[in-house]
């Protein structure tokens, strides 16, 4: 920690000296659009190159930005993800507005236009453990049953696990699913799948942008151990009204947006609902259930405002439910269950000069699980969630082109609701159970700030350090209960009174030395406080999983990384490579005691044990951004362990997310201006499980000892996805495209979950223990119809 | 979250879930000392004592049978004496009774002997018992078990007070259509300012005592505070595990004209505990999503349980 706080003051000290006196300079301003769609892009990198400045702007979220030159002539690079970089000369004699339009990343080898040093950033920034996903190709790889899902692509790059078949479940570096910040537009998503975590709660025609830090991350970001996963919404677009959606098999999307305030605001409109439940209730009338009664929607919402040159607000928002509702037994047994997330968030973005900004972020957002159910008289619910309110400023300077500095703060109050039970009979004259836990719902409140700088020290060093303080604090109401000579002493905790402090530094530093003008070596430490946990019943990812904050009973998570890494380029930068090796201390990781018997009453906490977490690896990335075959290969070679004193003996015993080898190749090929072929290959070493070793009779049945902790190894899992993309001739204002997607080629029985079954009687015959692997997804061919207008 | 125990495994299977055997290699691990060991007010102990077996090893009555560990050194100490028990097999189990009715001068009937007999007919059961020394309410017995091989198993186990029921009533089944069943029902007085731990066995006519088939325990503190409280609840029929009814919609009711007996037995913390994790490691077996969750057995040096019971008993005579 000392290094690094050095290290910032150093960079402090240097930076101020940096940022000399400018001779008298021009405004320059712009906007970055799409040649195609004249949608503006957003986080494009603009290079202004001459012989005495080499400056840099970045396009915002409208697309917009602003720099001051001086008088002259300049080689204008333009590049953002998705599109191909674009180079024009431009002479500045008076301040002026620019219009610069990208084509999208073009296939067609004549129009391919590269500039090798601006395609060097895979080498050049001080990056680790950082990627930036491109819409466009995630959305021409396979998918699930046609369901563009941007989760999914993300766990095909190397260090990234998923949970198992068909979730959407990050297991980033050997850490838990809690690890991970998911954040739509700054506000955290706490639960990212629907239906068990086979769909994303990301609608991908309402994203535009997805960064994931799994190493390397940010001090503005905090709060998790392993990743950050960021979601931008996608604004309007500014030209003209449009709708774009798609129609498949198992749901159906639209989006329409466009501007509502010509040249001042846009808004967007997205929506996404599954049918299956409409689809099958025809052809399952007879069925008890009438079908499947299952579905899940999601919407977004975006506004865009510019309210001058100098400010912007945005006001976006999400909420996403999964519905399940039926009636079973002649109609004795009924249950209404419902679960999601909800999100808004205002940003406001003031822009004080071309190198200095600040958006202030204010947001709310939960997760919301509730079950109402009758059993003949017996009505019973159960309720768990957790609500956010947040705000967050974050300064940005561009000093200069060799230095730029993050800072800010932030401020959370959060309301959990672990779980609330309630059961009573309908004549009154039963039983009347009714959660009474003093402590059913849980206060917290938590802060930061941060800094964050980053600093081109001489040609080839860059060093790039950040610094965060962070606290928790457990509010009441609150009670607490303390064991004391066998007496239980109690403390009364009034609303908003501190139960528990909580707080440290999370010190970062990554640095970049360049080797030559393609290859670097990058090296990063960095220390993470989660105060959050999520708590598992299952073992699998699931809706009823609770989060509690830490507490009077639950200490917060404290996660230590390092990772180093050797980056090349080959081929004039049209392949970036990269090899990185990590290690990762975890402290203070919970998990349930071995005899938990899950109840309905009392705070989970009590029934949880600590321990430490320890993983390390190595991950292989190859990548491929241009020409007519776009795509990448991940390889890592990884050990997660666990450690409690209390579980299996006290000895350590691997992760179940442990994963010896895991194998990803995707790639996307342009055949002609109206196909696109898609591919995706995963292979990983089956999942870590505990199973049955011997057994014994109590009352003359059969009783099972389970065997040492995760063990046993499910089989590897092995899947290969085929997609296809037909654009469709345009037709009027109609631009349309069938996607075929078949999931799971040569149709793999990948264990979902292996269990122990025993059938028979041994007392009166052979007993048979039967082992079995539940699979999820046959081969399954899907087709998708897409449209935009 | 009952509804929750149901939508997992239906969204599964009406998605695209199947199911194949799976082949997976698992160690040979077996041997561990198994004790099941009861004593209960005015009742002699009885325990048997088996070792366990590897997991995939064949399962016969013939290799049940040899589990059984036989010519062990079985003391049970209650704070004043300390006694020796013999073993015993089912054969002789005719003679055993009359053997402890002689010793004690006492006439035993047991319920339902001659089923009990029927259903271990096959197979030779040991138990080690001894006429010398009887359960007493608030006692405290000390088991030591010494094997031939020299394995060690001691456990402590008390007979609490009985906490009886206030009283049990019968209801119609929910649905019309089942005009021939009953539910039954209970009301229970919490005794208020201490932990409470109940095994409950319910019997019809005169067949044997069985536990409930999900859950057979109770506390005073496991759905929520209980603690001091009168309520009502309904109770599941116990059954026989090893003669599952064909039919479960009459699952857990009793019919009209049954004779019910309740057994509701007071038990100390350990041996809640055990059933309890041992009930739900069971309600697991063939949910995938399932758990490992060790059984919290209350022997050192072994498996399994040496619980006291301190019962009490209601018996209704239901209309036809």
């Amino acid at each position: 920690m000392h290094i690094a706080i050095r290290l910032i003051a150093i960079i402090f000290i240097s930076c101020l000296s940096a940022n000399g006196l400018v001779a008298q300079q021009i405004s320059i301003k712009g906007v970055i659009l799409d040649a195609a769609n004249k949608q503006t892009v957003i986080g494009a990198g603009i290079r202004f190159l001459n012989d005495s400045t080499d400056k840099t702007a970045v396009s915002n979220l409208d697309g917009e930005f602003t720099i001051n030159l001086s008088v002259g002539n300049y080689t204008v690079t333009t590049s953002a993800i998705g599109y191909n970089t674009k180079t024009e000369v431009f002479d500045f004699t008076k301040p002026q507005n620019i219009e610069i339009a990208l084509s999208t990343k073009s296939i067609m080898t004549t129009e391919v236009e590269i500039k090798s040093t601006q395609l060097d950033e895979n080498i050049k920034s001080t990056d680790v453990g950082h990627v930036k996903l491109d819409m466009q190709d995630i959305k021409e790889l396979p998918a699930l049953m046609g369901e563009v899902d941007v989760l999914k692509s993300i766990q095909l790059l190397p260090g990234v696990q998923s949970g198992g078949e068909g979730t959407t479940g990050l297991f980033i570096r050997g850490g838990g699913p809690d690890q991970n910040l998911v954040l739509l537009d700054e506000a955290p998503i706490y639960n990212t799948g629907h239906l068990f975590g086979f769909f994303s709660v990301f609608n991908a025609d309402a994203i535009d942008r997805v960064e994931l830090y799994k190493g390397g991350i940010p001090a503005q970001y905090g709060g998790r151990l392993s990743s950050v996963v960021d979601f931008g919404m996608r604004p309007g677009s500014k030209e003209k009204w449009s709708a774009d959606g798609g129609v498949g098999i198992i749901a159906s999307r639209l989006a329409i947006h466009g501007p509502i305030v010509k040249d001042k605001a846009t808004l967007l409109l997205s929506g996404r609902r599954t049918y299956i439940d409409i689809i099958t209730k025809p052809f399952l009338q007879n069925e008890e259930t009438s079908g499947i009664p299952y579905f899940f929607h999601d919407f977004n919402g975006k506004l865009s405002w510019k309210v001058n040159d100098n400010n912007h607000i945005y006001v976006s928002g999400y909420t996403g439910r999964d519905n399940v509702s039926f009636l079973l037994l002649d109609n004795r047994f009924k249950a209404d269950i419902r679960w999601g997330n909800d999100a808004a968030t205002v940003q406001w973005q003031h822009t004080f000069s071309d190198s200095l900004f600040v958006n202030v972020f204010v947001h709310t957002n939960g997760y919301q699980f509730e079950s109402n159910s009758r059993f003949d008289q017996v009505q019973s619910s159960a309720i768990s969630n957790v609500s956010d309110y947040g705000v967050k400023t974050k300064f940005h300077w561009l000093a200069n082109a060799r230095h730029d500095v993050v800072w800010g703060a932030e401020y959370g109050y959060h309301v959990f609701t672990p779980r609330t039970f309630e059961a009573k009979t309908t004549d009154g004259e039963g039983v009347n159970l009714t959660n009474t836990s003093p402590n059913n719902q849980k206060y917290a409140q938590d802060a930061a700030v941060f800094l964050h700088d980053e600093i081109e020290l001489t040609k080839r060093l860059k060093l790039n350090a950040g610094l965060r303080y962070s606290i928790f604090q457990q509010l009441g109401p609150y009670t607490e209960f303390q064991q004391n000579n066998g007496t239980i002493d109690t403390t009364q905790f009034n609303r908003l009174e501190r139960v528990r402090h909580y707080g440290g530094f999370e010190p970062r530093v990554f640095g970049r030395y360049s080797i030559d003008s393609l290859s670097s070596v990058k090296a990063a430490v960095s220390v993470n406080r989660q105060y959050l946990h999520l708590l598992s019943l299952s073992g699998n990812n699931l809706p009823f999983d609770v989060w509690v904050p830490s507490s009077a009973l639950v200490e917060p998570q404290v996660g230590i990384q390092y990772s180093v890494g050797y980056f090349r380029n080959f081929l004039d930068n049209k392949i970036e490579s990269s090899v990185e090796v990590y290690y990762r201390d975890m402290f203070n990781q919970l998990t349930f005691r071995e005899d938990f018997v899950p109840t309905l009453n009392g705070e989970l906490e009590y029934d949880l044990v600590a321990g430490t977490g320890r993983s390390y690896g190595l991950e292989l990335y190859v990548k491929k951004d241009v020409g007519r075959l776009h795509g990448w290969f991940g390889y890592t070679l990884s050990k997660s362990e666990r450690q409690f004193d209390d579980v299996n003996g006290g000895q350590t015993f691997p992760y179940r997310y442990d994963r010896r080898h895991d194998l990803s190749i995707a790639a996307t090929y342009k055949y002609n201006d109206r196909w696109t072929f898609g591919s995706s290959f995963v292979y990983a070493t089956g999942q870590a499980l505990t199973l049955q070793v011997s057994r014994y009779l109590i009352e003359g049945s059969v009783i099972n000892k389970y065997g040492p902790r995760n063990a046993f190894r499910m089989p590897a899992y092995h899947r290969l996805d085929l997609s296809a993309t037909l654009k469709n001739k345009p037709r009027k204002r109609i631009n349309s495209e069938w996607v075929f997607s078949v999931y799971n080629v040569y149709n793999r029985k990948n264990a979902y979950i292996i269990y122990i079954d025993t059938e028979g009687d041994p007392t009166t015959g052979e007993l048979k223990v039967v082992p079995r692997l539940f699979y999820l997804f046959p081969i399954l061919p899907s087709i998708t119809w897409n449209f935009k207008f | 979250m009952k509804g929750s125990k149901y939508i997992l495994p239906i969204l599964l299977f009406v998605f695209f879930s199947c199911e194949k055997e799976a082949e997976i290699d698992l160690p040979e691990i077996g041997g561990d000392l198994v004790v099941e060991g009861y004593i209960e007010q005015g009742i002699p102990p009885i325990i048997m004592i088996t070792e366990s077996t590897p997991f995939f090893s064949s399962v016969s009555l013939e290799a049940i049978e040899e589990t059984f560990v036989h010519d062990a050194i079985v003391t049970v100490d209650n704070g004043t004496q300390i006694d020796t028990l013999q073993e015993f097999s089912s054969d002789t189990i005719r003679a055993l009774i009359s053997f402890i009715e002689d010793s004690l001068g006492i006439d035993i009937e047991i319920d339902g002997l001659d089923d009990l007999l029927a259903a271990t007919e096959n197979i030779t059961v040991y138990v080690y018992t001894t006429p010398n020394l009887l359960g007493e309410i608030e006692g405290k017995y000390d088991l030591r078990i010494e094997t031939q091989d020299g394995k060690i198993a001691t456990a402590t186990t008390t007979i609490p007070t009985p906490t009886p029921l206030d009283s049990i009533w019968t209801t119609p089944h929910p649905d019309p259509a089942q005009d021939t069943l009953v539910l039954l029902n209970a009301r229970y007085t919490d005794v208020a300012g201490e932990a409470n731990f109940i095994r409950y066995f319910t019997s019809r006519n005169r067949e044997p005592f069985y536990p409930a088939y999900f859950n057979s325990v109770v506390n005073d503190n496991s759905i929520v505070n209980l603690d001091g409280q009168s309520f009502a609840f309904t109770m599941e029929r116990g059954l026989d595990r090893n003669n599952l009814p064909d039919d479960f919609d009459d699952f857990g009711y009793f019919e009209k004209g049954d004779t019910i007996r309740v057994r509701w037995n007071a038990i100390d913390e350990a041996h809640y505990d055990f059933w309890s994790t041992l009930e739900f490691d069971r309600s697991q077996t063939g949910n995938p999503f399932s758990r490992p969750t060790e059984i919290k057995s209350n022997i050192n040096g072994g498996l399994g349980i040496w619980g006291g019971y301190g019962s009490s008993m209601l018996v209704i005579e239901t209309e036809e």
